[in-house]
């Protein structure tokens, strides 16, 4: 080939190579497009200019915080807006119940567990939020509600509104709502239980529709799971996804769920930290793919190097083995089998929608599908065992000190031998944080394997201050009712069970131990013990 | 007569460009216009494309076991030219392999390691196996589950080594198992320690071409041949000519390349995971013959041969000296395309057999 060809051919290849590069910087823009591009809608632009760029004097944004944390979500991406959320669709818009401009009254049936709503109307019509302002020209909304997200996500809003985390804030009446807004004061049930639980959301004053509302200080600002919102709607789905980013690895984290559940009465973020899962948590959080979208993250699949809650309250579940795997869920009781709240613990039984709908399943089924999410990493026999062990844990406390514990405090009140004002005597205390406080922790500790919650912060505080303190009191305070041997009569039946089996399993040793017992126990402790064990 | 435009400019240098252009050159016999004798060109210059696309690379590229993964896929999905870039480095990688196993079958079947062109041949294999360690490393340095147990496979290898074993797999991987430090020490490896011995060793290597001249290839016949041609159209010269072929066969390469990278980009398996242990092991498919070769002899054995190959491959000139070349004369009787083409699909065979029988 001649030097001249070479040369010739040389030019074409350049040519070639030039054009090549040219069509890859055509389809780079298109990729560049295509890639993270915030889309603000024509509405919302000048939210996001003057709350975030430049106020309308030329001043810096007013709050630049919200509209950087709101571009920083999927929500930006998608062109979902300012507007889109805090504004109200039009009057006329589908059915009015599902429009958040109307205010719902929503009820709860703690029996059947079912939840109505209804749109609360006045000669007819349907009624506005009482909150609504104009800004700029928009009528808008402050206090956005689930209402709202079920829009777009209607499924998870659903399941959400009828789980327990969106009836948090139900809880007047409870010894809980007495102690924080009598016992100990306002201001502590502001601060502390409403931020958990949710507010009942109030507007203190409201000059003119041109200025925005006042929230009553009691009840905003707050978070809580089960706020009652100005709308008459029941939750807030910002606790667990936290505005303006709307993160799903934010509610995916067990630091997210901390916020409420922790503390003497409920531990479990402390118990997760403590258990396996937690270590391995702690370990492999950056593998763990976190960040994927909305309804992607599925163990099994995407990562199994350790879960979180929200792995095993809610997570999707790959398919395995006989298992068909789960689809996410927004109720954090559908895969729950007890409930290691109340005093004594129970299963709480199907919901069932009047159509027939299954709200949540059975007890049983319940377990099943939790189990289907531990047998993504865990053996059956693994699975069985720890329920074995679980169901023990919770029937020593229900049957040991639960159902005597409230059976004799009852009593007391039933003999007028404390009066039933709640918290204004020793014992209430007593029996309160025998239940509420180590009796949780018992029990919480079992059902996620943090072995120093189930020990010496649940069954050795609860059998201390069941025997030393409790108790001693109960007598004591019969004594000065001067029914001394009626309390220590009931005291006696009531430990004894209806066939004094109970004494036998969980009480006899008070008794104190013979000779031969002390030597039996130090046999078989040796036996146990020794080098090499048994 | 007014000197040049031109003339007048490069008298700013105070050097002599023409001169340059004579230095360039040399005379070369006619036998080199066969395009396999471009291969070896074509590496260095594909070096250069692995070192502008490298470079780019690790604007983004962070070497941490927490970011390596994440940044490799930031690259490959938003940074601009990202994914371009970095498929042009992988199938960059692809084809310098490809030529210089080509290169290395074209020297040996031309036995253009004779004539004591000893050093050539020798700093050649140190190329190689420099070459091979770019490769090995720049796979790591993804931090896919392939990277996180290739790694992991050719450190426990390494500790067969006999005598200095473990403290090679301690040097090579920074402790007993991979941790926090290997990914930076795979890093270094890659864009520090190997480009210096890859620029010094193919220093080397020209140097000793230069210095003892290109080899005339085949059977008294084409001898006679390249001589009557010399006589007629005088020597075939380095530069313009070679360098020409040279950059029309490296530009046509890169269309490939270029082509090649937006058909088929590079892809991102899936991250490394140390809890979970891939079915199969799946080496890069160069590396499939020293895999076969520890599968068919697990242990220090196969070490021990793959370094005894190893040996015999880098004083092949030397063997070859003393025990082969009477016999040569008798066996090739020069006719060495034959043998490069016999070469080339004996590989390949081999390589497709390696692929079925490793089930990759």
């Amino acid at each position: 080939m001649s030097l001249q060809l070479k040369q010739i051919i040389i030019a074409i290849l350049s040519m070639a190579i030039i054009l090549v590069l040219g069509y890859v910087v055509f389809t780079e823009k298109e990729h560049q497009l295509a890639d993270r591009q915030i889309k603000i809608k024509p509405d919302s632009a000048g939210c996001v200019r003057c709350h975030g760029e430049q106020n309308k004097e030329g001043g810096p944004g007013i709050d630049p915080g919200i509209v950087m944390q709101w571009k920083a979500g999927v929500h930006a991406e998608q062109g979902v807006g300012c507007m889109d959320c805090h504004g109200l669709p039009p009057a006329g818009t589908g059915k009015d119940i599902l429009n958040p401009r109307y205010v719902v009254l929503r009820t709860w049936d703690k029996k059947s567990g079912l939840k109505e709503l209804q749109l609360v109307t006045e000669n007819g019509k349907p009624v506005e939020r009482p909150d609504i302002w104009e800004h700029e020209g928009a009528r808008i909304i402050t206090n956005v509600t689930p209402r709202t997200c079920a829009r777009c996500h209607e499924k998870s809003a659903k399941e959400f509104i009828d789980s327990r985390h969106a009836s948090a804030a139900q809880f007047i009446g409870s010894i809980d709502n007495f102690l924080g807004r009598f016992v100990e004061g306002p201001a502590a049930a502001n601060n502390g239980c409403q931020q958990c639980h949710g507010s009942v959301l109030r507007v203190a004053s409201f000059e003119d529709e041109k200025k925005p509302p006042i929230y009553a200080p009691d009840t905003w600002p707050n978070t809580g799971v089960g706020r009652v919102n100005m709308d008459g709607s029941w939750g807030s789905c910002t606790a667990c996804h936290s505005r303006h980013e709307f993160s799903a690895e934010v509610a995916r984290r067990p630091e997210n769920c901390g916020k409420c559940h922790m503390g003497p009465d409920h531990p479990q973020y402390e118990i997760f930290c403590e258990s396996k899962h937690g270590i391995a948590y702690v370990k492999n959080a950056h593998q763990m793919k976190l960040n994927l979208p909305g309804g992607k993250w599925v163990v099994g699949k995407d990562y199994a190097q350790a879960p979180t809650c929200s792995t095993c309250h809610l997570g999707p579940v790959a398919p395995h083995g006989n298992y068909p795997g789960l689809e996410i869920t927004h109720d954090v009781g559908a895969r729950i089998s007890w409930t290691l709240r109340p005093k004594v613990s129970d299963m709480p039984p199907a919901i069932i929608d009047k159509d027939g709908t299954v709200l949540l399943k059975p007890p049983e089924e319940r377990r099943k599908d939790m189990m289907s999410v531990c047998l993504t990493c865990h053996s059956d026999n693994w699975i069985e065992n720890f329920y074995i062990q679980f169901d023990q844990a919770v029937e020593l406390y229900n049957n040991k000190y639960g159902k005597p514990s409230v059976a004799i405090y009852t009593y007391l009140q039933k003999e007028g031998i404390i009066d039933k004002t709640p918290m204004n005597e020793e014992i209430d205390y007593v029996f309160f944080e025998l239940w509420h406080h180590e009796g949780r922790r018992a029990r919480h500790g079992a059902s996620m394997m943090g072995p120093d919650y189930v020990q010496w912060h649940g069954f050795y505080e609860l059998s201390r201050n069941f025997y030393t303190h409790f108790l001693p009191l109960v007598m004591e305070l019969g004594e000065k009712a001067g029914k001394a041997r009626q309390v220590e009569h009931f005291i006696d039946q009531t430990l004894r069970g209806p066939d004094g089996k109970d004494w036998e399993k969980y009480h006899r040793w008070t008794e104190g131990l013979s000779k031969e017992q002390r030597e039996a126990m130090l046999s078989w402790e040796q036996d146990v013990y020794r080098e090499g064990g048994v | 007569m007014k000197p040049s435009r031109q003339s007048e400019w490069l008298k700013a240098f105070p050097i002599d460009i023409k001169s340059l252009y004579e230095k360039a050159d040399e005379a070369l016999p006619h036998s080199i216009k066969r395009w396999w004798w471009c291969w070896g060109g074509l590496i260095g210059l594909l070096f250069l494309l692995q070192a502008m696309t490298g470079l780019l690379l690790a604007f983004y590229y962070r070497a941490e076991p927490e970011t390596a993964y994440a940044t490799v896929s930031f690259i490959s999905e938003h940074a601009r030219f990202g994914g371009f870039i970095r498929s042009l480095h992988q199938w960059g990688a692809t084809f310098m392999i490809i030529f210089l196993f080509m290169h290395m079958v074209r020297v040996f079947v031309t036995t253009a390691f004779r004539e004591y062109r000893w050093g050539a041949w020798m700093a050649g294999v140190i190329l190689m196996g420099v070459t091979l360690g770019f490769a090995f490393t720049g796979y790591s340095l993804v931090y896919e589950q392939r990277s996180y147990w290739a790694i992991t496979v050719t450190a426990n290898i390494m500790a067969y080594l006999p005598l200095i074993g473990n403290t090679a797999k301690h040097m090579f991987i920074a402790g007993n198992e991979i941790n926090s430090n290997t990914l930076s020490r795979m890093y270094a490896l890659h864009v520090q320690i190997l480009p210096t011995l890859l620029i010094l060793f193919g220093l080397v290597h020209i140097f000793f071409v230069r210095l003892m001249g290109m080899i005339l290839p085949g059977n008294q016949r084409d001898i006679e041949q390249e001589k009557a041609l010399t006589a007629r159209e005088g020597v075939y010269h380095f530069y313009p000519d070679h360098l020409a072929s040279e950059a029309l066969v490296f530009l046509y390469l890169l269309l490939v390349i270029a082509l090649l990278a937006i058909s088929f980009p590079a892809l991102t398996g899936p991250q490394a995971d140390p809890l979970v242990t891939p079915e199969h092991i799946k080496p890069e498919w160069y590396f499939f013959p020293f895999f076969h070769l520890l599968k068919l002899v697990p242990g220090a054995a196969g070490v021990i041969i793959m370094g005894i190959l190893g040996m015999l491959l880098f004083f092949w000139p030397v063997v070859d000296h003393y025990f082969l070349q009477p016999l040569d004369k008798k066996f090739w009787k020069g006719r060495f395309e034959t043998g490069l083409l016999f070469g080339l699909i004996a590989i390949g065979f081999y390589l497709f057999w390696a692929y079925v029988e490793l089930k990759v």
